[in-house]
């Protein structure tokens, strides 16, 4: 057995245009989620991000990638092709907020409702969904994740390495400061 | 030799082998038996068409390894085939 050899999980998609991104590009630290808007434990990351956001400020840049877990969470597949057409509107960080918000209600007339509060075209938002117009996106986010060692959700990546270890926002934050420290040298 | 309830449990759709009894005979097999936890590694193995293991990998038991070495190994398997 190869017990020497070591494999680091790496991204293998590097961030770019087609990503959700917040904070500046010239980042020191980027911070890379594959989330399930249906998974608990992504809801439970999803106030602790936004903390480490704050703490970190413009240090830090984060990127949402879709990694939903069709066959455990029936909703996730629409939440996040809502999130895509969202997007489109250019309210996808609105409306990846609502989603993780409640996570307990992501049924397709509950995302109608938050596509009208986000002020969206609700006929093209509707029949976008109907359509399944970003299900190949949300596919090539999922399959990049495999690609690179996604192994549950969340998955982390840290500048481009899979992150292992606890994501409490403390531990998070600690993470990615190292990094930071890093790369300034 | 297939614990369905876990399998439906879990939504897979391949068989899962027990390795119940005697305990541990197939991991032991592969070297991936942990005697003092009575648990196994956790272990990845390809093996190829004519029972060989062409590729293996040993995660630490508290990191799950993810997919992306075993297609890789497919793949460079599969490009073997075809030369």
């Amino acid at each position: 057995m190869t017990t020497g050899q070591s494999r680091v999980a790496r991204l293998v998609l590097p961030v770019g245009e087609r990503d959700h991104i917040q904070g500046p590009p010239d980042a020191q630290v980027t911070l890379v989620e594959y989330g399930d808007y249906e998974c608990p434990f992504c809801g439970q990351a999803y106030p602790i991000i936004k903390a480490v956001q704050e703490h970190l400020g413009h240090r830090l840049r984060f990127v949402f990638r879709n990694f939903p877990l069709t066959e455990m969470h029936p909703h996730a597949l629409k939440a996040a092709m809502a999130a895509e057409a969202a997007g489109a509107q250019g309210q996808f960080w609105p409306m990846h907020d609502l989603l993780y918000e409640n996570q307990d209600a992501l049924d397709e007339r509950s995302l109608a409702r938050y596509a009208e509060s986000l002020r969206l075209d609700v006929e093209r938002f509707r029949a976008e969904l109907r359509a399944e117009t970003y299900a190949s996106l949300v596919h090539e986010d999922f399959m990049s994740g495999v690609r690179s060692g996604v192994n549950g959700t969340p998955t982390m990546f840290v500048n481009g390495v899979r992150h292992d270890g606890p994501w409490d926002a403390e531990s998070l934050t600690e993470a990615l400061t190292a990094t930071a420290h890093t790369r300034t040298g | 030799m297939v614990p369905r309830g876990l399998r439906r449990h879990r939504k897979l759709h391949f068989p899962l082998l027990s390795d119940f009894e005697p305990k541990g005979a197939v991991a032991r097999a592969y070297g991936a038996y942990r005697p003092i936890d009575g648990t196994t590694e956790r272990a990845l193995f390809v093996i190829d068409e004519q029972g060989l293991i062409y590729w293996s990998y040993l995660s630490p038991v508290g990191v799950n390894p993810g997919a992306d070495g075993i297609l890789e190994a497919l793949e460079s398997l599969s490009k073997r085939r075809v030369a």
